[in-house]
């Protein structure tokens, strides 16, 4: 019974401590108490404060790690989302500018019908050099059609199924196009030629060719329009014994990286007899 | 005995995925001016794996793909490969023991065969073959091109000769 007394004049007096105290603090009397209480406190503080600072510094570096961890994933995946997003601004831009080209030569030969076509394969043999277009008799394509790239010639459709057509480049050593200088007028016929180049052959020997003339075709024969660009000279050969010159030529249109090709439907050619193959055409080796 | 495994049936749609990976990649990875015959390689390592049966078999499904696939002659693939397979299976069954690295020995004898072959063709067809330029521009890079793609080929399917079951007896 004495026990229990004694324990609520315990809390009693506490509780008028706490009273004190709290108007004390109020006036700010406890001020030296508490720096006192501090003194004592402090070097305890500081020990202990300096022996679990590594621990806590370990625990801060991890909770920081990991929130820099989190933070370089999602910038990693910002970056990658960004960098796909350049990727396909390029395509657009790019695709823009081809279709712009495209759309300029239309605009230059409003006569012209083409028909668009994506390159889907190349040939299996490295003997020959034709294409495979994604465009047939479907849609249009027949036998002999010019084929175009931004305005320049590529070659020329020399089979079609339904759905597909074959192109014989006009570097295929078998390919033959009349050809014209466009400063000089000077004509002759383009030969593909082994490695991706042309050959102008049948240059009269007095005719003017230097090496960056353009070549365009005649449209001698029939069997191209006028006026398409084949290539441009890279270099003259000739010699006082032949009656001819030659030049070397390089295709206009990049036929190695090519995706998309233009078809010229509104083209149909006069002689058919050029698009089978005559051995006659054939070039020197030497030349 | 059965005449025809198995494995002779994954030959012509194998075959098939060489040829249009033939069209459409293969001129992207040669070099020095050679482009790799991925068909004529396969069809050499399935011949030297799998015997001469097979191998005429995949040289018949590889030639026809590759004719379908090429502005050339038709049939100009396919008789190559048949006689390269051919090669291939007479070498196999007499030279494997005595010629180290026959797989690389009989690729540079099937492109040279082939090539020839394919030319020949072509001549006759009416094609343009300038014969001293494409051998010096085409044919010898070709050499070396396919020697050099025969390595990971021959080992890949070396690797994987096990799924294909037992060998057929000739």
């Amino acid at each position: 019974m004495g026990g229990r007394r004694n324990q609520v004049i315990v809390i009693i007096i506490v509780q008028c401590v706490i009273l004190v105290w709290l108007v004390l603090d109020r006036f700010g009397g406890t001020n030296p108490v508490r720096d006192n209480v501090l003194q004592v406190l402090s070097p305890v503080q500081y020990a202990v404060q300096h022996l679990l600072s590594p621990l806590t510094r370990v625990t801060d570096r991890l909770r920081s790690r990991s929130v820099l961890e989190d933070n370089l994933r999602d910038a990693e995946r910002e970056i990658v989302a960004l960098r796909n997003q350049i990727v396909i601004l390029q395509e657009a831009q790019l695709e823009n500018e081809i279709l712009r080209r495209e759309l300029s030569f239309l605009s230059a030969s409003p006569t012209h019908r083409l028909l668009s076509a994506e390159v889907i394969g190349h040939d299996t043999s490295a003997f020959l050099s034709f294409l495979i277009i994604d465009r047939g008799a479907a849609d249009g394509v027949e036998r002999g059609m010019p084929v175009l790239a931004l305005g320049a010639l590529v070659g020329r459709v020399r089979e079609v199924s339904a759905t597909s057509a074959k192109v014989m480049l006009v570097t295929d050593p078998s390919s033959s196009v009349n050809g014209m200088v466009q400063r000089s007028r000077a004509t002759g016929v383009v030969n593909g030629y082994p490695g991706g180049e042309l050959y102008m052959r049948y240059l009269p020997q007095e005719s003017e060719v230097e090496p960056g003339d353009v070549v365009l075709t005649s449209g001698l024969g029939g069997s191209f329009p006028k006026r398409l660009v084949i290539g441009q000279v890279i270099a003259v050969e000739q010699s006082d014994v032949s009656v001819f010159k030659s030049a070397r030529l390089v295709p206009a249109a990049d036929l190695r990286n090519l995706e998309a090709v233009m078809v010229l439907l509104s083209f149909s050619p006069l002689d058919d007899w050029q698009i089978e193959l005559s051995p006659a055409e054939v070039p020197d080796e030497g030349s | 005995m059965r005449w025809i495994t198995i494995s002779a049936y994954l030959v012509p749609p194998l075959l098939a995925l060489v040829a249009i990976v033939q069209s459409t990649v293969a001129w992207r990875i040669g070099f020095f001016g050679g482009m790799p015959n991925l068909v004529l390689l396969v069809v050499i390592a399935w011949t030297l794996l799998r015997g001469a049966r097979e191998g005429l078999m995949a040289g018949l499904s590889g030639g026809l793909m590759l004719d379908a696939l090429s502005g050339g002659p038709f049939g100009a693939a396919s008789v190559g490969l048949l006689l390269v397979a051919m090669v291939t299976g007479v070498a196999e069954a007499n030279l494997s023991r005595s010629v180290p690295f026959l797989p690389y020995v009989v690729t540079t004898v099937g492109t040279l065969l082939y090539s020839l072959v394919q030319l020949a063709a072509l001549g006759l067809a009416g094609h343009t073959v300038l014969w001293g330029i494409i051998t010096w521009y085409i044919v010898l890079p070709t050499l070396l091109v396919n020697t050099v793609y025969m390595v990971p080929i021959y080992m890949l399917m070396g690797r994987y000769r096990a799924l294909l079951g037992p060998r057929p007896l000739e």
